[in-house]
């Protein structure tokens, strides 16, 4: 077993269409907040780690270049991850490793992007696509090609877009309780009102679709020694794990997120889950489309195969139910890419800790955070305990 | 028939990039004051320039009430003739890329120049000025160049 490793601070800033700071300022307050939540300096930081997006989707190459010294990074070792949509995640669990590892103390994990300094971010998701056989002609962006994996889920397992609609309902709602969320709905949003949204990509509709948002999430790690000496309630890290699949492959199944199973098994070994559905108090899916969220549940193993979607409409993962998930709004309801599976894995840490205000579940002790990133291929889990 | 075979693309996408408020004072004083503004640090008292939204060495916040102007002349701290023509070029080759240490900065500024007469007497220390634009739309290169000052140099 790794040493132990707490959360000891949480920093999410607003999640909004335009931050009028630089992205090294934006990044600069997220790690602001965190400090303030761990009560500790910036001299108490021994390692940093930033977390950013393809350079392509705010058009700042080799952001750490710019965004290191604003973060406390002079002098300081520091280093870049880069997974695609789920960096956030990646960059959580590097800075969970650089104190796991016993070689820092204290880490702070940072990840964030300013979409909206793009024109439109489908512009540069579009270039994400291999270059040769021309699919970034097809402008597929993230919209369509989930598209295509929705179309998927509901074809081969005979749900309907009422299905997308009811995910949308929950989350919008639940963002109304977020502080730092982007998309907020009045409490009377239903699914009728959400089936009128108007199409993008069938069978995507507006209201299944995350916006574009500017954000940072700035998360401190501290080992055993450095997180007791923390006066607040601390998040441990029982278990974490990244894992990918190929992006084409013989027998590829868009709708079976078959590395996320792996990863999730891997996770729940290392934290002792047997059984994630009985176990688990909260989750955070990355549901950047609402149909997602059905289907993560399956990854995660907290049903079989073809069946997130009813487990979704039992109502077990509503406010209330035996597991909520996505209390925040979800990536649903804000998106900067850049810190959304960070701040997956933040909202898990904050039910952990009992800090999540308005949208905390009662009796949380273990959560789990998730991320995609790539082409529906990386995904990246954290699982929170409140005992060590 | 089985040759590798080139494809050839252009990425082409808006960007709108947020300056935040010191950055933007900055380019502001360039363009509506032919003035040059330096963030003095309130811990290290350096001044940066151009500014920054934090002074790395001290890990502290700039912001706008931390701008002063500083001297539109100084002294070369680097040079290079540039003499390969890039697709991307600020001014047909010679030009040089320069770094310069303005009177009242601490930190070296990275500009241009581009005047036959300038490059061929470019050293270190060499004494340089600004040349503005008549017309400047807030941008670094409302600056167009540095020439060498008559006085100062040999």
């Amino acid at each position: 077993m790794p040493p132990k490793v707490a959360c000891v601070g949480i920093g999410i800033t607003e999640q909004k269409s335009k931050w009028e700071l630089t992205l090294p300022a934006l990044y600069r307050r997220a790690a602001k907040l965190a400090l303030e939540d761990a009560g500790m300096k910036w001299r108490d930081v021994d390692s940093i780690v930033i977390g950013n997006s393809p350079e392509l989707f705010e058009g700042v190459n080799h952001p750490e270049k710019w965004i290191g010294e604003a973060v406390g990074g002079y002098g300081k070792p520091l280093y870049r991850v880069h997974t695609g949509g789920s960096v956030g995640g990646s960059t959580t669990i590097a800075g969970y490793v650089n104190v796991a590892s016993g070689m820092y103390g204290v880490t702070l994990a940072l990840s964030g992007n300013k979409l909206n300094d793009c024109a439109h971010a489908t512009l540069g998701l579009s270039t994400v696509y291999d270059p040769i056989l021309g699919r970034y002609n097809f402008a597929a962006g993230a919209v369509s090609f989930v598209a295509l994996q929705a179309r998927r889920y509901l074809s081969k397992y005979g749900y309907t877009e009422r299905l997308g609609a009811l995910v949308a309902v929950k989350n919008r709602v639940a963002a109304g309780r977020n502080p730092t969320a982007h998309i907020k709905v009045p409490d009377n949003y239903d699914v009728d009102m959400a089936l009128a949204a108007p199409l993008l990509s069938d069978p995507l509709r507006l209201s299944d679709c995350c916006p574009q948002s500017d954000a940072a999430c700035a998360m401190i790690f501290a080992n055993e020694s450095r997180a007791r000496d923390c006066r607040g309630p601390v998040a441990w890290v029982k278990g974490a794990c990244a894992v990918g699949e190929g992006l084409y492959y013989a027998e590829r199944d868009i709708a079976v997120p078959i590395a996320l199973r792996k990863a999730a098994r891997t996770a729940y070994e290392r934290a002792g889950i047997t059984n994630p559905l009985e176990e688990l108090h909260y989750v955070e899916v990355y549901d950047a489309f609402s149909y997602q969220e059905p289907i993560w549940y399956e990854g995660l193993g907290l049903c079989e195969w073809g069946e997130g979607g009813h487990l979704f409409e039992s109502g077990l993962t509503q406010r209330g139910g035996k597991l909520p998930a996505n209390m925040s709004g979800g990536v649903l309801s804000s998106n900067s890419i850049g810190a959304s599976a960070m701040i997956r894995k933040a909202e898990a840490a904050l039910q952990v800790m009992g800090k999540a205000g308005a949208r905390q579940v009662p009796n949380v002790s273990l959560a789990l955070g998730h991320g995609w990133g790539g082409g529906l291929q990386f995904h990246t889990l954290m699982i929170f305990g409140r005992d060590p | 028939m089985n040759e590798p075979r080139i494809y050839e693309n252009v990425i082409r996408i808006p960007y709108s990039w947020t300056t935040g408020p010191v950055i933007g004072a900055f380019l502001t004083a360039l363009r509506d004051e032919k003035k040059i503004l330096g963030a003095r640090c309130r811990e290290c008292k350096k001044v940066w320039v151009p500014p920054s939204d934090v002074c790395a060495p001290c890990n502290a916040d700039i912001e706008p009430g931390d701008l002063v102007p500083v001297s539109d002349e100084g002294v070369l701290t680097g040079f290079t003739r540039v003499a390969h023509e890039l697709m991307w070029r600020p001014a047909d080759p010679p030009y040089a890329l320069v770094l310069i240490r303005l009177t009242g900065a601490d930190t070296d500024l990275l500009h241009l120049v581009k005047t036959p007469s300038s490059l061929d007497r470019l050293e270190m220390g060499a004494r340089v000025r600004a040349r503005w634009k008549p017309e400047r739309t807030g941008l670094i290169t409302d600056i167009d160049e540095f020439e060498l000052t008559s006085e100062g140099n040999p």
